[in-house]
């Protein structure tokens, strides 16, 4: 029981108007009033009609006759694609998870991953992957023309091109060749690429999260089979990288959608990619794809219904060479990297 | 001197008339009303509206009114075609309707009363369990049991046990279709209770009950837009409705929202003489977006 008072205080001398205590259906972009009770000096009335009980009757009987535990709703996933001070790529992945009581749902840190990504003209390369954790001590070694610190370089829409510039170079892509790969088109206004030799790979700098909105869901059971169907839909948002008011960098949303499970799937199929620009032609590269699958325990008498949200890296596994396959690199020795160049570069990929 | 014996003569003509005119209570009362989701699916939601009757505490309440017959419910069933009246939940010392799920059924044990007439001033005493029970927009009511009043109840689906405690005469009931008198008896027991809540808050993500999972009103502008949901409702609507809208609450339902409004639905009525205190404020706790600062302290 909640503390609850009613204060009163002398005015005009007015008796209260009758007040009526109603839900409300929006629906079809109109409001409608669901009036339930009406308060006046008599006391309280009903003004909603009686229900009218169905007929109690074997046959209208629910067919399920299993207990089904559908934990959906709430339920995600989300990753970041992050520039980082050398020629890598960072990706951070996670599952979003409702939580306990009534909040929103959060990121669960103990499913965070971090895929570390290099692009040229000739692919998309994996350096490595790991819990997130443990990032800080388990970078492998990675070769020394990769981890070459770089300038990022943002990209700017201008008509129907993006354009990249530091001074000495000027790369103009069409628009209309990249929108194709990302997710959304509003993607192409967040670009972020490194200059390398003969071209330059760039990404778009965002991070997206989607999350189930729990709008329902129906199971039929047919003789020994179970089938289950999900109506959902789903929340997705796009977030760009800004810094707040005191400088410390953050997502900000600029872009939300909702779409149907089946809208979702359709959006799944397109990988995650990055691109190698030379000047004449555009080269894109998958590195990561999102599957979803409805996973369906049944024990005993009880059935749980979930789905789940994995993460595939599609990319090529880096190795020593096939980073310099077909770019103008001068071939070097990967062998001598130490410890001590390799902690600045772990500090930079810490997160906060 | 005339002046005050003026003053006295008014005083003694209009006394009588002003205490005549409020024939049902000496003091002044209010009634308060919270609206919240006890269970909602696909097909439908089950409401209820508690009901709180506030008295003035004492002589030196100095006009605040506090609730004397708390958990008193009225059940409202939701569905495509609108809302419908189930029942009264009279007070019956439940915090909650008593609920349990069994064979994908929703049971609600509901605690009325036979006397129940409107308009009703007070919350009256249970003297019935009503026994219903819900599935996918079927709702059924499956009988009728007498509780005395003081008596308690215990579930154990498909058995429920209507006794007093420590002696008295005991009551099973089993539910079948229908509720069934099995046998009485002042020894009976049930063996594996069920205790309603708990069962319930622990594992069902997908229910909504009792404001969980409730999309959170968020004013951007001249809208509403109810997170995280984008359905987008013009501000100068809703808040010709209901005030304060950030304390509102909607769930998903039927391509669209169902919006339940905030506890601020209160009501006093002035019953002193001189018939000048009827400006409510709402006050208490601040309730957050909606919820209603619960603790469940009573085993039943």
């Amino acid at each position: 029981m909640w503390e609850a008072s009613i204060f009163l205080y002398p005015s005009k001398g007015v008796p209260p108007k009758p007040l009526n205590v109603s839900l409300y259906l929006y629906k079809d972009r109109t409001l409608t009033e669901l009036p339930l009770l009406q308060i006046s000096k008599e006391g309280v009335r009903v003004l909603a009609p009686p229900v009218k009980y169905r007929k109690v009757s074997s046959t209208v009987s629910p067919t399920t006759v299993l207990e089904i535990e559908a934990n959906w709703g709430y339920r995600g996933f989300f990753f970041e694609l992050t520039p980082t001070n050398t020629t890598i790529i960072q990706v951070l992945t996670g599952n979003i998870t409702p939580c306990a009581g009534q909040c929103f749902p959060r990121e669960d840190k103990a499913t965070f991953y971090e895929y570390y990504y290099y692009v040229n003209g000739s692919g998309s390369f994996l350096i490595s992957s790991y819990p997130f954790v443990s990032s800080l001590y388990s970078i492998p070694e990675i070769p020394e023309d990769v981890k070459k610190p770089t300038q990022v370089v943002y990209g700017k829409v201008n008509g129907s091109f993006l354009i990249f510039s530091n001074g000495d170079r000027i790369y103009k892509i069409p628009l209309s060749n990249i929108t194709p790969y990302l997710w959304d088109n509003s993607m192409s206004a967040h670009m972020v690429g490194y200059f390398l030799h003969g071209g330059i790979a760039f990404f778009p700098e965002i991070k997206v999260s989607a999350f189930e909105l729990p709008s329902g869901y129906k199971y039929v059971k047919r003789g020994e089979g179970l089938v289950i169907k999900i109506s959902g839909a789903y929340s997705l948002a796009f977030y760009n990288r800004s810094r707040d008011e005191y400088g410390t960098p953050c997502w900000d949303r600029f872009k939300t959608i909702q779409l149907s499970e089946h809208d979702l799937k359709g959006l799944l199929k397109k990988p995650v990619y990055v691109f190698f620009y030379n000047g004449k032609k555009l080269k894109v590269f998958p590195i990561m794809r999102v599957r979803m699958e409805l996973n369906v325990r049944e024990n005993h008498h009880k059935v749980e219904v979930r789905t789940l949200y994995t993460f595939q890296n599609i990319a090529e596994k880096l190795k020593p060479g096939n980073n310099r396959t077909s770019t103008p690199y001068p071939a070097k020795k990967i062998c001598g990297t130490g410890i001590l160049s390799l902690l600045p570069l772990a500090l930079a990929m810490k997160r906060k | 001197m005339f002046r005050v014996k003026l003053f006295a003569l008014l005083l003694f003509l209009t006394l009588p008339t002003a205490l005549a005119a409020p024939s049902y209570s000496p003091n002044p009362w209010g009634i308060s009303f919270q609206p919240f989701v006890l269970h909602a699916d696909s097909e439908g939601a089950l409401i209820g509206v508690e009901y709180n009757y506030h008295e003035e505490a004492g002589h030196f309440s100095n006009g605040v009114l506090k609730p004397v017959e708390p958990w008193a419910y009225f059940i409202f069933y939701v569905n495509r075609t609108g809302a419908y009246y189930v029942n009264f939940m009279a007070f019956s010392g439940y915090e909650f309707p008593p609920l349990a799920f069994y064979n994908s059924w929703l049971y609600l044990f509901l605690l009325t009363s036979t006397n129940t007439s409107f308009p009703m001033r007070k919350p009256i005493v249970s003297n019935t369990v009503t026994v219903i029970r819900y599935h996918d927009g079927i709702i059924q009511k499956l009988g009728e049991v007498p509780l005395p009043i003081g008596d308690n109840m215990n579930i154990s689906m498909p058995y429920f046990l209507t006794f007093q405690y420590p002696t008295g005469k005991r009551f099973l009931y089993k539910i079948d279709d229908s509720v069934n008198l099995v046998s009485t008896g002042e020894n009976l027991r049930l063996k594996d209770r069920s205790f309603f809540y708990p069962n319930l808050f622990k594992n069902s993500t997908s229910l909504l009950l009792v404001y969980r999972d409730c999309l959170i009103p968020k004013v951007e502008g001249n809208y509403v837009q109810f997170i995280p949901s984008h359905y987008k409702l013009p501000l100068e609507e809703l808040s010709r409705k209901f005030e304060p809208i950030n304390r509102s609450c909607a769930i998903f339902f039927d391509n669209g929202l169902l919006i339940i409004p905030p506890r601020a639905l209160e009501w006093a009525l002035p019953m002193r003489a001189c018939g000048c205190r009827e400006e409510v404020l709402i006050c208490g706790r601040p309730v957050y977006s909606c919820i209603p600062q619960r603790v469940f302290l009573r085993n039943p």
